[in-house]
């Protein structure tokens, strides 16, 4: 029977270096390794990224699928934006204006009978992730 | 903001040389006997004190004091002076606004762009001292009383913010603007500056610009416009699409560079009208202004290169022998997908793939 898996969002840090990278990738790893896992990553407060920070992208992004999960971005900044789409990355990923545009996001792929006993999924705030 | 990288607009090269020494030639070739120059910022190289002029760097509180004594001096022995602040590219008639100004017999002339935008450009009587002094502490931006207003017909770009240089730059293009590409038209729509450098497999498509000592490594593909200015460097399957990249700025690998203005490690994207800092030298770097560590760059770079081709060439099969293995069949993983490693992947293995991307992109053109 198919039930309704909840939607973790994350926030990621201001700045995504090598240092905070290895942080973030720490706390994000666990999160990764469940059976499909539906994750956003909330950018409302990205300044600065470099390469580390979008190889991390990258990285998540392919263990995600590697267990059928999906991966979205939101709220990005013009900063993140503008790297985004420097490095080719951006269209790798679906992105949304809010948080919950993402969150809800999720909700479209499930069958019609089921959403309508799980109008929106469940969502779980991480490290302060208060999107919804 | 008139600003990039902490570089005034005017001082920034386009198509190959800045809007302050063309400027200069434009004076020059109007007559203007002594010039004198006041910066707050050390110019990037060539220097405009080369074409004869007289370059001063006074720091933001002496500007206009230091602006003031050099009014002064010059007034000594000439009729009339012309106060540019840059600022605007404006194809002024500077010796049409002169002579009005001497027919008018007014104390200072303004000049106005064909849409009646004020210009920061004046023509002052030298004997009119109170009037300078009171034009040049209002830092050219107050309206003097009795300036009478010069309209031009040429075109003007005021250059009031980064994405005004590719505004300029495409209006260059087009004819639009008396600015000319400092290169050789390799062919129609393509100029390249002397001792620049495009490896073969890149693609590049007019109308575009490459300045002096530029490299444009394998696979990158410069399209829609694009300029690069001298000493400027874009490695391996980098796309620059209707951008301009700075002086001394080497562009990393692999990138998509659209729209924007790139240098100083900074990007300015014209669409979104953002400025963001790049700090990691692997996206945008600077290549050095010293011709000595170019040089040496250049040779540590092919030293270190030395072990891993001798490598290569004594212990690895050559490519015949590992064709038909199954896992060449299948192919290696997407080399910017993998273990985070946190260091680049090599330049080789992107290449491959960057190259199906541009491919793919600019296939028809």
């Amino acid at each position: 029977m198919e039930t309704s898996r909840p939607v973790i969002v994350k926030r990621v840090p201001e700045s995504l270096n090598m240092k905070q990278v290895r942080v973030f990738l720490e706390e994000v790893r666990p999160l990764l390794e469940h059976d499909r896992p539906q994750l956003v990553f909330d950018f409302s407060l990205v300044r600065k990224i470099d390469a580390a920070g979008i190889d991390m992208l990258l990285y998540c992004m392919k263990e995600v699928a590697r267990r059928d999960g999906d991966l979205k971005l939101a709220s990005l900044t013009p900063q993140a934006q503008v790297v985004l789409d420097l490095t080719r990355t951006g269209r790798l990923f679906e992105t949304f204006a809010t948080s919950v545009d993402a969150v809800r996001s999720f909700s479209g792929y499930l069958p019609n009978m089921v959403r309508q006993f799980h109008p929106e999924p469940e969502l779980e705030a991480e490290s302060g992730g208060k999107a919804a | 903001m008139e600003r990039f990288g902490e570089i005034p607009l005017a001082l920034l090269d386009v198509l190959g040389r800045s809007v302050l020494m063309r400027t200069l030639d434009r004076l020059r070739a109007a007559g203007v006997g002594e010039i004198a120059v006041i910066s707050d910022t050390d110019p990037l190289p060539p220097h405009p004190s080369a074409t004869g002029c007289k370059f001063s760097v006074a720091s933001p509180e002496d500007f206009w004091a230091e602006a003031l004594q050099q009014f002064r001096r010059l007034g000594r022995n000439s009729e009339c002076i012309l106060v540019l602040r840059l600022g605007a590219w404006a194809e002024l008639d500077y010796a049409a606004m002169v002579n009005e100004h001497r027919r008018s017999g007014s104390s200072v002339m303004r000049a106005y762009s064909p849409r009646e935008e004020a210009l920061d450009m004046f023509v002052v009587s030298s004997g009119s001292q109170s009037e300078a002094a009171a034009l040049l502490r209002g830092e050219l931006r107050e309206q003097p009383m009795a300036a009478v207003p010069h309209k031009t017909c040429g075109y003007v770009n005021l250059l009031s913010a980064p994405a005004s240089l590719r505004t300029l730059t495409l209006d260059a293009f087009v004819g639009e603007s008396e600015i000319r590409p400092c290169g050789r038209e390799l062919r129609p729509g393509v100029w390249i500056g002397d001792g620049a450098r495009v490896h073969r497999d890149a693609r590049i498509l007019a109308p575009t610009f490459i300045g002096s000592c530029c490299t444009v490594r394998r696979a990158a593909v410069v399209t829609r416009g694009s300029s690069l200015e001298h000493h400027s460097e874009i490695d391996c399957a980098t796309v620059i699409d209707n951008s301009s990249v700075m002086p001394y700025t080497r562009v990393g690998a692999g990138l998509d560079v659209e729209c924007s203005v790139v240098g100083f490690q900074f990007v300015h994207s014209t669409q979104r009208q953002v400025t963001v800092e790049i700090e990691d030298p692997r996206l945008i770097g600077a290549t050095t202004t010293q011709f000595s560590a170019r040089t040496l760059t250049a040779a540590g770079w092919l030293l270190g290169l030395l072990p891993n081709v001798l490598w290569k060439f004594l212990f690895e099969p050559a490519p015949e022998a590992v064709l038909g293995s199954a896992s060449k069949a299948f192919g290696p993983s997407p080399p910017v997908i993998g273990e985070p490693s946190l260091a680049p992947a090599s330049v080789e293995s992107q290449t491959e793939s960057y190259r199906e991307m541009a491919a793919r992109r600019y296939g028809n053109e």
